[in-house]
């Protein structure tokens, strides 16, 4: 190290097995955030056959990755405004969870993050680890790393998450597309 | 303080919010905020057929093109920093980028070598470029930077007093409360090593531990020393603190590339460096 001017030292160099977490928007609040006009929503599991994994192989140019989909349907009164899909994504040592609005006509409309998670890579890979995080999408239900939350350093690459939303645009299209 | 945050440029970018705002318009705060950071994304994205950069990429030498006004400012600013820096930064290395595989291009055009220093583009003074020489820009070492500096002017604009706009690690401060930073310990990239207290100011960190990787028998990143075309390979992380954090992004490369924190144009810019 040389010359660091407001820059002070973290003791020990690392903050010891914790691990550097974000929640962004609860399930209900990505909801009505991507679609405000909405008066109801509908969670549906989607369930793809083989050929359609075939057919959203071939769009997204990338493995379909699970037979079964958690979706939700917006609806304005009986018309249907548009599709959410949920997915989560595990990078270098980051588990990104996120959600996709689309149209009615399939088309992209926003992505919002939900949750950011850094951790060893073996807990993030670990399920029981993941598990703990499983219903606890309410505001106050997470606080770890609370201190950390402005983070520099060598920009960390988000194609896992640009590969899963292309994953579920083929997904919505070849399930939904009219 | 609230927090949002959208994947674009290549990255996450979050936005957060202290001011105490009713839930609609700080859901238009957040709004005006990513509409920026979207609209520089997609000027300045060197994936997309219809950006700025592809459309100067793809133009023949002599040309001269109509760009949008904010990518006139980003490659005004690159052009500016490559003359202070004598050369260190330089936008014009993304041939090296897509020959060792972290850019795609794949337009028939043939491409000229690479050379050292190359200067592809000038500016001019009615707001259009010129393509001198041939070859291929990348703006990803600068446009982050420029797209949190525009967010942040959208958010001021709007009415938001404090916030943090961040995209992955190049971020910005405005507001009366001093923002503590952690710098991430470039041995161990999921601990942090540093704390920087930053107060209407930016930040930004570049460094070689994310995209370093071997071709062709040599250590290579996507941090690149355009006076030899050799790969940055450091175990360090090169930081610059800043007002604007358009100048703090590209001057990390400026600091990556030389290792010298007292280079002069540090002070040109009015910025502080540091290597951790």
């Amino acid at each position: 190290m040389r010359y660091l001017p407001v820059v002070s030292m973290i003791v020990g160099s690392c903050v010891a097995n914790s691990a550097f977490a974000t929640q962004y928007l609860t399930l209900e609040e990505a909801q009505h955030l991507i679609f405000p006009d909405a008066s109801n929503f509908k969670s549906q599991p989607l369930q793809l056959t083989i050929e359609q994994m075939r057919q959203i192989e071939k769009i997204a140019g990338t493995s379909t990755r699970s037979v079964s989909w958690r979706v939700v349907y917006a609806y304005k009164g009986d018309q249907l405004l548009g599709y959410l899909v949920f997915d989560e994504v595990i990078g270098k040592f980051e588990l990104i969870s996120y959600i996709v609005g689309f149209h009615a006509d399939t088309s992209i409309k926003q992505v919002e993050i939900m949750s950011y998670r850094e951790s060893h890579g073996f807990e993030i890979r670990n399920i029981n680890w993941r598990k703990q995080f499983i219903g606890k999408m309410a505001p106050t239900g997470l606080s770890i790393g609370e201190g950390i939350a402005n983070i520099s350093g060598a920009t960390l690459s988000c194609t896992h998450v640009t590969d899963g939303v292309r994953r579920l645009s083929a997904i919505v299209q070849v399930a939904f597309k009219k | 303080m609230k927090r949002r945050a959208q994947p674009w440029l290549g990255t996450i970018v979050e936005i957060a919010i202290a001011d105490d705002l009713e839930s609609s318009m700080l859901h238009q705060a957040y709004q005006v905020g990513f509409d920026a950071i979207r609209q520089v994304h997609q000027l300045m994205s060197f994936h997309s057929e219809q950006s700025d950069v592809t459309r100067i990429n793809l133009a023949s030498v002599g040309s001269i093109l109509e760009v949008d006004a904010h990518t006139f400012k980003v490659l005004e600013t690159a052009r500016t920093i490559y003359t202070s820096s004598e050369g260190l930064f330089n936008v014009c290395n993304a041939q090296l980028l897509v020959e060792w595989g972290y850019l795609p291009f794949e337009s028939a055009r043939d491409m000229s070598n690479w050379r050292a220093n190359q200067m592809t583009y000038r500016t001019l003074s009615n707001g259009q470029v010129e393509k001198t020489q041939d070859g291929l820009i990348d703006l990803g070492g600068i446009a982050k930077g420029y797209a949190v500096d525009y967010a942040i002017s959208k958010l001021i604009e709007f009415g938001v007093h404090s916030a943090i706009v961040n995209a992955g690690g190049d971020l910005r401060v405005i507001g009366n409360d001093a923002i503590n930073v952690h710098i991430r310990n470039p041995q161990k990239p999921q601990c942090i090593k540093h704390q920087v207290t930053l107060k209407n100011k930016a930040l930004a960190s570049s460094g070689s531990y994310f995209s370093q990787r071997q071709f062709a028998d040599q250590n290579i990143s996507a941090l690149i020393d355009s006076t030899t075309g050799k790969a940055i390979v450091s175990q360090s992380s090169f930081s610059v603190m800043a007002q604007e954090c358009i100048l703090a992004d590209a001057l990390t490369k400026v600091l990556a590339i030389c290792g010298d924190i007292t280079h002069p144009c540090f002070d040109e810019f009015n910025a502080k460096a540091f290597i951790t």
